[in-house]
């Protein structure tokens, strides 16, 4: 009788992620919470993800790193050091079903690990790797940071004041980015090995996970020969007749996200009290009339704090929005995190009691698997399994 | 597309081919039902088409724009069907099909009951009333279809205090605290890029999608999912929300700069609104670039090596305004695709900031078809975008082109419900479907 109890999608699957960055460490969260068993492999010393803050008090530790107690909640950490031959061999014991790795590909090849070699010792093998440029072409070799894949992506060039340098988001963004594609990569290749049995390589490249943030202006760009150019707050664009505000705007107490109704535009004449917003040249061409919307919303925005302001906008379904500090999202004034249980506490042996974001997908059958982040080698106590176990774990438990 | 081309606009640069499918997809045999509007729901079924889905886009008889502005390409016959020549669209929805249908309509609605049976998902991105306002709840969808997975994709959830507001992706970024984080060390917060958060909750939905058809796989029975779009891109805030709690204050705009490398920037280079980003990440990477200077301009170079401001990783970092003029000087002379080249050879982390144009000239980005040429029936050749991996084993051709608008309702009405032409008629004659694009009902 087969097990018909529902259980999280990604149940069964082994996962080793080999991480130093941000990029494979999220692939292996999105996995973790679907419910695959993700294994962190790190060096002796731990993985560098470690030494990345903020730290308690600003004070670097091995156990605290704030990348480290998001990322890894509910993975396993194990020790292993591949500069040995012995190291080399022994993570096989662990018969991953996945290995997911964003290290260099220096690295890797000076290893002896590369995709191909392992695919060639175990071809059931999914080995998920992400690198700055992908595995082909004639940049493969070429090295990049968050910042440098920003730009080589296409994604910095839109990010930021028009007069001035463009800027990257905030964090690690391009790193988070690839780690989805290497998650989404990653889950079609178990959907495929089900059917034939086959593993493969699935060759995720960093710079172009930032290039996949322009989708939507590449046939633009492509078909006018036109960058589309970076313009502050307001939305990347080609011509005035874009609909306006959709923009960043200071108010009485903070800033605002100001956006048009983009089918009822003139309803914003009604929640500034100011008709020359709804003038008809200036609803034709209203990216064109920017500035000038800007000058007309600022009176009543000066004086007006963002609760109200979000309020009367929603009231008319203009879709205004508070632009929140870090602590406001904890603070969570309106009860609207709360009520959907998204923010999750978590008791960390280091860090203590904390507050994480929870499931970014919830299913109606299975919950989000969290948890907190191991402490270095936690689960050394698997070595003893690996070495009890004599079947073929993963034959016997994955479809 | 050839300079020759009628219709070329100059500049247009050739596109990647990629050689032809063969073998089985990832999503062979999965037929998906696309009730999406805006991005990131058409993203995530994008997604989904490309990995092997048969995405069946529904789209209101009057669904897509009419104005014959923006329309690719922007020469005399652009206003033939622009709906169809829209580039935003054309390059959201490609390799789906397109059937339009009034759902308001009760016709409307059974039509899509039909389509329910013979499918495996549904994906919509409504506010979250919409579904309900046609009856078309899980608790209805689930008796025509027990396997099937129900997406949805609110902006901030099915239910809680902000079901019901209103909003697009920047104003997402805003309430997630990632605009309030992203700006110049001086400036105000900004944009995280353009629809930032919509990429990313259609990124998130497709991974969804693909794992939870597994389970389905195992047990045959379907679910919800849900993936509101303020969840998924707090994800990419979370080291932030978990650093106030350790210091008790907020992460700081950073810019460029990062928490101890430098240089760590965006310099100025030659030419209008050319910039080359280089990040230095320890002493290696410092000297390398040095050396790189000193072929340019060896005093320059000794003189900056001279610099005690600059003398240790730590003493870059504290002077790091000092930094970007005095490399900024340097930058500023030189080609940044040539000088790119010239630190990468030497293993300085350093980019050129592409823009879309570059990209599609990108000897890397040609290599790996990044976006290819797919052939549109009304506009020709265009690039066809597609996710960040390559699998090894399994074709991942480039997508078909967007659908011309209700191209596909033969298919959908005729072989997969069985409709005969009287049926079809009568929808027809309702204004429940079209073929060609009806004026908005008043």
């Amino acid at each position: 009788m087969p097990d018909m109890d529902p259980k999280p999608p990604l149940h069964g699957v082994r996962v080793l992620e080999v991480s130093e960055t941000p990029s494979a460490a999220y692939g292996g969260r999105l996995l973790t919470g679907l419910g695959a068993d993700v294994i962190w492999i790190e060096p002796p010393a731990g993985s560098p993800l470690r030494r990345s803050g903020g730290f308690p008090h600003d004070h670097p530790q091995r156990d605290s790193g704030a990348l480290t107690l998001h990322l890894q909640r509910g993975k396993r950490s194990l020790t292993l050091d591949l500069n040995t031959r012995a190291g080399r061999r022994l993570w096989r014991r662990l018969q991953p079903d996945i290995v997911l790795c964003d290290l260099s590909p220096a690295k890797w090849g000076a290893w002896g690990l590369e995709p191909d070699t392992l695919l060639a010792a175990d071809p059931s093998l999914i080995v998920t790797s992400i690198t700055p440029y992908g595995a082909t072409g004639p940049l493969q070799d070429w090295q990049a940071t968050e910042l440098t894949a920003y730009a080589a992506g296409g994604y910095l060039r839109i990010t930021g004041e028009p007069d001035r340098e463009p800027i990257k988001a905030w964090g690690t963004q391009a790193q988070l980015q690839a780690g989805i594609h290497a998650a989404l990569g990653a889950s079609a290749a178990v959907r495929t090995r089900a059917r034939d049995g086959k593993g493969q390589h699935v060759d995720v490249s960093l710079a172009e996970a930032v290039s996949f943030l322009l989708g939507g202006t590449l046939q633009s760009a492509y078909f006018f020969d036109r960058e589309p150019e970076r313009n502050g707050t307001r939305l990347v664009g080609f011509g005035a007749g874009h609909a306006y505000p959709s923009t960043v705007r200071p108010c009485g107490d903070g800033f605002v996200h100001a956006h048009c109704n983009n089918r009822f535009p003139e309803t914003l004449a009604v929640l500034f009290d100011e008709p020359r917003l709804a003038e008809p040249a200036l609803l034709r061409t209203m990216f064109g009339h920017a500035d000038e919307i800007d000058t007309l919303m600022a009176p009543r925005l000066e004086r007006t704090d963002r609760a109200t302001i979000v309020r009367e906008a929603q009231a008319l379904r203009i879709p205004f929005t508070e632009v929140l500090r870090p602590s406001e999202v904890l603070d969570d004034e309106a009860g609207h995190h709360a009520s959907r249980e998204f923010l999750v506490r978590g008791e960390h042996p280091i860090a203590g009691a904390m507050t994480y974001p929870g499931a970014p997908i919830r299913l109606g059958a299975a919950s989000w698997q969290d948890g907190v982040a191991p402490l270095l080698n936690a689960d050394a106590a698997l070595w003893d399994e690996a070495a009890r176990t004599r079947v073929r774990w993963r034959r016997a438990h994955v479809a | 597309m050839s300079p020759e081309g009628s219709k070329t606009v100059t500049g247009r640069p050739p596109l990647a081919s990629v050689a032809p499918p063969g073998g089985e997809r990832p999503l062979a045999g999965i037929r998906v039902i696309d009730l999406t509007v805006a991005v990131a729901g058409p993203v995530a079924t994008q997604l989904l088409a490309g990995l092997g889905a048969d995405v069946i886009r529904v789209e209101t008889p009057w669904g897509r724009p009419r104005v014959p502005t923006m329309v690719a390409p922007q020469l005399d016959s652009a206003a033939d069907e622009a709906w169809n020549r829209y580039p935003l669209f054309n390059e959201l929805h490609l390799g789906k099909r397109s059937v339009a249908l009034n759902l308001v309509e009760p016709m409307g609605r059974s039509t899509l009951l039909d389509l329910v049976r013979v499918s495996d998902v549904l994906v919509e991105n409504f506010s979250p009333r919409v579904m309900g306002n046609f009856d078309l709840e899980w608790e209805q969808l689930q008796a025509h279809n027990p396997g099937l997975l129900f997406v949805s994709m609110p902006a901030f959830g099915k239910h809680g205090p902000h079901r019901d507001r209103v909003s697009y992706g920047p104003g997402i970024d805003a309430m997630s605290g990632l605009s309030w984080l992203t700006g110049y060390h001086d400036g105000a917060p900004l944009k995280p890029g353009n629809f930032y958060c919509d990429q990313n909750a259609g990124l998130h939905a497709a991974f969804a999608v693909v794992s939870a058809l597994r389970e389905r796989e195992r047990t045959g029975r379907g679910q919800t999912v849900e993936l509101a779009m303020l969840e998924g891109e707090l994800q990419l805030v979370g080291d932030a929300l978990v650093d106030y709690q350790l210091n008790g204050h907020e992460p700081t705009r950073l810019g460029n700069g990062h928490s101890s490398m430098a240089p760590h920037d965006v310099f100025p280079a030659r030419g209008g609104d050319a910039w080359i980003a280089i990040s230095c990440r320890d002493d290696a990477d410092w000297a390398a670039l040095l050396a790189v200077m000193a072929q340019d301009d060896d005093a320059r170079s000794a003189s900056i090596d001279g610099d005690r401001r600059y003398a240790t990783a730590l003493r870059r970092w504290k002077h790091r305004a000092e930094l970007r003029e005095s490399l900024g000087a340097w930058t500023s002379t030189q080609n940044p695709e040539a000088l790119a080249a010239r630190l990468q050879q030497r293993g300085v982390p350093a980019s050129n900031v592409h823009g879309a144009r570059d990209l599609l000239r990108d000897p890397q980005f040609l290599a790996r078809a990044v976006a290819p040429a797919v052939e549109h029936p009304q506009v020709g050749p265009t690039p066809a975008p597609r996710p960040a991996f390559r699998l090894s084993g399994t074709p991942s051709p480039p997508p078909g082109a967007a659908p011309l608008f209700a191209a596909d309702n033969d298919y959908v009405f005729r072989s997969l419900l069985g409709y005969d032409q009287e049926r079809i008629d009568t929808l027809l004659e309702a204004g429940v479907t079209s073929y060609e694009l009806l004026e908005r009902p008043r």
